[in-house]
C-alpha cells in the first residue's frame, strides 16, 4: 500500500479488519489452489482498485500479471518481475522460488 | 448502536473473533484436517492438542503490517547467513504433540530443512522449526498465547518470542525452559540459535 494511503488512515482503522485496499498484491499459487479461482480473484482485486496484481505459479514457472488497464499477460519462466508504475523501481528476481 | 442490521457499518464494529470448535471426543483425522484446509483455502486453521479446532482471523492492517515487517528482518538476516530458511505465517508445522500450529514467523536449520524429502516439502510439516515468534494481536488472549510457546517449547523449539507490541513487552522462551520478560527492549538477540541475528523491535513498538 502507498505510504501516502497508510498515513491517512486512523488508529481505529489499521486496528480493524480493513476497508482500504492495496495498490499491489501477489498470489502465490500453492499446491492446493485451483488456478482458475485465482484467476478470478485476480480480477476481482483489480475491478476493485488494485493496481498491478501477480499470480505466481511456481509449479509451472508461469507469471500471470494483471494489470488497472484491465490488460493480463502471462509470462513463461521470467527471470525477473518488474513493479512497473506501482512499485516504481522494484524487480523481483522470481527463479529464486522457481 | 443501531438495532437494524443494514444500517451497521460494517467496517466500524466488526472485529473477527477467534473460533474454536471442539471435536476432543472424537477427533478429526490427518486425512479429514487436510480435506478441510483444501476445501477451505481461504481459512486458516489450526489443531489444538487436545483436537480443538481452530479458525484463525485475518488480521487487521497494523497486525499484518507488522508481522511483515518482522518476517522481512528475520528473512533479510537469514539470506546473508545462510544457516537456515524463514516461514511466513501461513505456514503450518504438525508438532510432536499431535497440534498443529502456524507461528508467526518460523526459522529451521538448513541441516534440517536438508533432512527433509521434497514431496515432503510440499506438505505440510512434521518437522518443528528452531525458532519462532508470536506477535500477539488484538484477537488473542496473553494466556492462550504463553501456552502456545510453552508447547512449542516443550516440542522441540529451542527459542521463542511472545512479542506484545501493545504494551511493549516481550517475553522469550528457552529450551531450557527459561522465560524472561522484557519492558519495552531496543533490541532482541538470537542468542545461540539465530546466533548474531538481532531485532530492533522498537520499529513495531
Amino acid at each position: 500500500m502507498k505510504r501516502e494511503k497508510w498515513d491517512y488512515l486512523t488508529e481505529e482503522q489499521r486496528k480493524k479488519v480493513s476497508r482500504i485496499i492495496p495498490d499491489f498484491v501477489i498470489e502465490l499459487r500453492s499446491a492446493s489452489d485451483s488456478i482458475k479461482t485465482l484467476q478470478t480473484k485476480m480480477r476481482e482485486y483489480i475491478e476493485n482498485g488494485v493496481r498491478l496484481g501477480w499470480l505466481i505459479d511456481t509449479k509451472n514457472r508461469k507469471v500471470q500479471i494483471y494489470r488497472a488497464n484491465g490488460e493480463v499477460e502471462i509470462l513463461n519462466n521470467p527471470e525477473k518481475l518488474s513493479g512497473e508504475d506501482v512499485l516504481v523501481g522494484f524487480e523481483l528476481n522470481v527463479q529464486e522460488i522457481f | 448502536m443501531a438495532n437494524n442490521l443494514e444500517t451497521i457499518n460494517l467496517s466500524e464494529v466488526f472485529v473477527f473473533p477467534k473460533f474454536t470448535l471442539n471435536f476432543r471426543s472424537e477427533k478429526l483425522t490427518e486425512k479429514q484436517f487436510e480435506a478441510l484446509c483444501q476445501n477451505n483455502p481461504d481459512v486458516k486453521f489450526e489443531l489444538s492438542a487436545k483436537g480443538e479446532l481452530i479458525i484463525v482471523p485475518p488480521t487487521s492492517l497494523e497486525s499484518g503490517w507488522k508481522n511483515s515487517d518482522i518476517t522481512t528482518d528475520v528473512t533479510i538476516w537469514s539470506r546473508n547467513d545462510k544457516t537456515g530458511i524463514v516461514f511466513d505465517s501461513s505456514t503450518l508445522f504438525t508438532f510432536p504433540n499431535s497440534a498443529k500450529r502456524s507461528p508467526d514467523v518460523s526459522w529451521m536449520s538448513k541441516e534440517k530443512w536438508e533432512s527433509v524429502s521434497k514431496s515432503e516439502r510440499r506438505k505440510f510439516s512434521r518437522v518443528v522449526p528452531e525458532f519462532v515468534i508470536e506477535l500477539l494481536s488484538p484477537t488473542d488472549t496473553l494466556a492462550e498465547t504463553q501456552e502456545k510457546l510453552l508447547e512449542y517449547i516443550e516440542n522441540g523449539v529451542k527459542l521463542g518470542w511472545l512479542i506484545d507490541p501493545e504494551n511493549k513487552r516481550v517475553h522469550i522462551y528457552r529450551a531450557n525452559g527459561e522465560t524472561e520478560i522484557l519492558n519495552n527492549p531496543e533490541k532482541l538477540y538470537g542468542e545461540d540459535v539465530l546466533v548474531g541475528f538481532e531485532l530492533n523491535v522498537q520499529e513495531i513498538f
